[in-house]
């Protein structure tokens, strides 16, 4: 919309000739679209929706894509960046929660930079929607889920709070938790000193003197959500052993989580799935060694001469365990899914530019076609965020989140051109943003 | 003896307080009723010039203009031998009333903030107590088209007269036209850094814009129309201020100013112009007009212009501005002046007599100063020219009103008898009589 209308409740608004693509794989060719107050009133072929007198219509010239917008299920866009080590602290063992890098009452909303490039770069990627955690250490605050609009992003808030992030990070410098075992021995006694002081406070409010008033602590307040089971851990971890440890806590304390990033999930699946743990998987794919890129890409004469002459029986072997790790870790996603686990998505700090490239890798390596991509970067992970009946797909009633490519998004040309994203369109100028 | 102390001093302070405030606008109010102006050479400029003729005026209307009259008694008679009458002048692009002191931020009220204001209206603006007012009304400019002046759609500008204590109680045209700022796809000049690419680009960005913004306004008008044409169906859609003001425009009952000076912008405007035919449009400024005065002409669109600027091009000759309103006219164009001024207006006339000093002639200057303002503006049925039921807005001058030495005599406005006192008077007036030993 022309910047000086902004604030004007507006009429309907309708893309019509446009290709629509659902998040369940189906393609309505020549379709039109219709929304207002944000909602999706009318979606399907031409001859099945009435466009209203007073919709503003687009034509898409019967060549352009529409897209249920795309959820990234915890990114750290707009976050500032941490800060530096801060010096050794009077007491290295007993550094305070800052310092420590738990801060779990910290709300992306109140901390967001509204001039990152990444909102601006997301929002032309085809994301209208994400969960924003901070950047930090162990606990480095709340996920807020917002509507994604460059600059505008923080003006947009959809929930506060819909998890809290956790992670394996240990504090800066010289501070504890230093190591795993201080990181796994830290977050057992959060649980444990959140618990006594839930249980302090409750009992003072139970009578009237002769209890001392317990201390306010809002970072072990920050917990009583996850350690009630009302909110859950948005955890991130990658290699086998981290899941493990994540599993173990969980064990222990009893709460309610997501993985998030999950690059080596596939060894856990079943457990995974046995224990209802939906991931937000990232597609930060590893590195093609070098000999496998040339053989499947027919590089010219000039790079297979620098391929070794004879391929030895040991080198043979090292090969296949690299592929096998290669091929695992491209199919992380697939053998998450067919085990029966919940997979969204979530960049996690990945490089937005290269979320392109790497759903290429995914289509062609991994066996996964368009649609179940596309369902990943949308329902699914609507689903997993709770909002599977409001975001995700492209149908009456749900909100209206989408993003109009001029190609199939998973073309490396695709271009996105509109991004609507809570019934507000945002016309999509690369040239100029860049 | 206290008491008339009391009632002294309260008296004098009470003169002194009446003294100061009347000193700063008017010192006589302005008469009202039926005059008779006789022996005077009547320019009407619709019908020629009348020697030795006669004007009515009875109330605010012209009801006489010829040679011989019945005036009875109940006229008041206003012998002009050797005089000359003249329809009052219109400056066609001014901000009159809506600044005062250009130095003092609180009295500027012209340029309001942001890009697309359409909704922003110069006539809830006008200042009737403006000094300004009364030192241009006494040299003969008797109403004046006043705009607000910034970002791309800077709002409407109002045709008022000259007189009145309230802005309606000025106005002739309260929403008079709405005023566009051409975007430019030229460099700003010495000062301008940019490179042509970045010209280039920020000509089509704001170019992107005032189309999307017009788009919108269409669609708007559209939804609208077909809610007003009625169905029980259509629930009835929020109105927005600055789309709702636009539909005037779209609908062509008022037209749109477009301030354009350069040859490229001018072409680049008029090729707009032409996507909008449902749209009356009018270029203001047109300082290059003569470069592209056949375009101009073919596209038939008026021009207001001014002729006191310096030219674009250093090469060019110093006479081009005054020449331009000539070539534009010679190439068939509407001309009109405005100054584009705000205490200056009273020069309105100075600018006519370059314009017919250079090319234009006394005729066609005249009537680009009355009645083709009037006309452009879509209010020839009333203003313009001296003729029988037109609104009494005139003048009478010893002379050439064109010259800077003739004095403007009397003025009428709206058939008041306007006093023809103004700040600049007063103030002559004030140092003339000086004592020569007072400090």
């Amino acid at each position: 919309m022309a910047a000086s209308l902004q604030g004007w409740s507006q009429p309907a608004e309708a893309f019509e000739n446009v290709i629509i693509h659902t998040a369940d794989g189906e393609v309505v060719d020549g379709g039109t679209i219709v929304w207002r107050d944000g909602i999706i009133r009318s979606v399907g072929p031409e001859e099945e929706v009435t466009i209203p007198f007073d919709a503003y219509v687009r034509d898409g010239g019967d060549s352009l894509h529409v897209y249920p917008g795309f959820i990234d299920g915890m990114a750290l866009w707009g976050s500032p960046d941490t800060d530096g080590p801060g010096g050794t602290p009077d007491e290295p063992g007993n550094p305070g929660y800052k310092r420590a890098g738990i801060q779990p009452q910290r709300y992306p909303s109140e901390h967001l930079k509204a001039n990152d490039q990444a909102l601006e770069k997301a929002a032309e990627m085809g994301f209208t929607t994400a969960a924003l955690g901070l950047k930090g250490q162990m606990l480095p605050g709340q996920v807020d889920l917002f509507f994604i609009r460059g600059k505008q992003t923080p003006d947009n808030l959809l929930e506060e709070g819909v998890g809290v992030l956790a992670q394996f990070k240990e504090a800066k410098g010289p501070a504890y938790p230093s190591t795993t075992m201080g990181l796994m021995a830290q977050f057992r006694q959060l649980f444990y000193d959140a618990e006594a002081l839930h249980r302090q406070q409750e009992y003072f409010a139970s009578v009237s003197s002769s209890y001392p008033a317990p201390q306010k602590e809002k970072e072990l307040e920050a917990l009583y959500p996850v350690m009630k089971q009302k909110q859950p851990f948005f955890f991130v971890a990658d290699s086998k052993e981290n899941i493990e440890r994540v599993l173990w806590l969980q064990d222990e304390l009893g709460f309610d989580m997501v993985l998030v990033s999950g690059k080596e999930a596939y060894t856990k699946a079943q457990e995974l799935r046995r224990r209802e743990i939906p991931v937000l998987a990232g597609i930060d794919l590893p590195e093609k060694p070098d000999w496998m890129s040339t053989d499947d890409d027919g590089k010219d004469e000039k790079d297979r001469d620098t391929q070794p002459a004879e391929v030895t029986e040991e080198m043979q072997h090292f090969r296949e365990r690299q592929q096998q790790a290669y091929k695992e870790r491209i199919n992380n996603i697939n053998t998450l899914r067919e085990s029966g686990v919940r997979v969204g998505y979530s960049s996690n700090g990945f490089n937005t530019s290269a979320i392109r490239k790497n759903l290429l890798i995914l289509k062609e390596e991994s066996g996964m076609n368009e649609s179940q991509l596309l369902n990943i970067l949308t329902q699914s992970t609507a689903d997993i965020l709770g909002y599977g009946q409001r975001l995700g797909d492209l149908e009456e009633g749900r909100l209206a989140n989408f993003t109009v490519f001029d190609n199939p998004f998973t073309e490396e040309k695709a271009k996105g051109l509109f991004s609507v994203s809570n019934g507000e369109v945002t016309e999509l100028d690369s040239e100029s943003s860049n | 003896m206290r008491t008339f102390l009391k009632f002294f001093i309260s008296g004098f302070l009470l003169v002194v307080i009446v003294v100061t405030a009347g000193v700063a606008q008017f010192t006589e109010k302005a008469e009202f009723g039926k005059f008779a102006i006789t022996n005077a050479t009547i320019h009407t400029v619709s019908d020629g010039v009348i020697e030795h003729g006669v004007v009515l005026i009875n109330g605010e209307t012209i009801e006489f203009v010829g040679k011989n009259a019945k005036i009875t008694s109940d006229y008041h008679r206003i012998n002009a031998a050797g005089k000359h009458l003249y329809p009052g002048f219109m400056d066609a692009g001014t901000q009159l009333g809506l600044q005062e002191i250009g130095a003092v931020a609180v009295t500027k009220d012209q340029a309001e903030l942001g890009e697309f204001n359409p909704h922003v209206r110069a006539f809830t603006a006008i200042n009737p107590s403006s000094v300004s007012i009364p030192v241009t009304r006494v040299n003969g400019v008797t109403h004046v088209v006043s705009l607000p002046v910034s970002g791309r759609l800077s709002g409407k500008a109002t045709l008022i007269d000259l007189y009145g204590y309230s802005p309606d109680s000025m106005a002739v045209s309260p929403n008079a036209a709405l005023h566009l700022n051409w975007p430019t796809a030229q460099k700003g000049g010495a000062g301008d850094q940019r490179s042509e690419e970045e010209v280039e680009k920020a000509y089509k960005k704001n170019l992107k814009e005032l189309n999307e913004f017009w788009d919108r306004a269409v669609f708007y008008d559209d939804m609208m129309m077909s809610y007003e044409e009625g169905s029980a169906d259509k629930e009835a859609p929020d109105t927005h201020k600055k789309l709702e003001a636009m539909r005037e425009v779209l609908s062509g009952d008022i037209p749109v100013m477009i301030s354009v000076d350069r040859k490229q912008d001018i072409l680049n405007a008029l090729e707009w112009t032409k996507k909008h035919p449902d749209v009356h449009f009018i270029l203001a400024g047109v300082q290059e007009g003569w470069r592209v005065a056949d375009e101009i002409a073919e596209a038939g669109l008026p021009c207001l212009v001014s002729t006191l600027f310096t030219p674009e091009r250093a090469y060019d000759n110093y006479q081009r501005p005054y020449q331009n309103p000539a070539e534009l006219h010679e190439a068939g164009v509407k001309v009109a002046i405005a100054t584009g001024e705000i205490e200056n207006v009273r020069n309105a006339p100075y600018h006519a007599g370059y314009a017919a000093a250079y090319g234009l002639g006394k005729e066609e200057a005249l009537k680009a100063i009355t009645l083709n303002a009037a006309e452009i503006f879509d209010v020839a049925d009333r203003l313009g020219s001296i003729e029988e039921g037109k609104q009494a807005n005139l003048f009478l001058s010893d002379g050439d009103p064109f010259e800077p030495t003739t004095h403007i005599d009397q003025v009428f406005i709206r058939g008041y008898k306007i006093p023809m006192v103004s700040r600049h008077s007063q103030l002559y007036e004030k140092y003339l009589n000086r004592g020569a030993v007072e400090h």
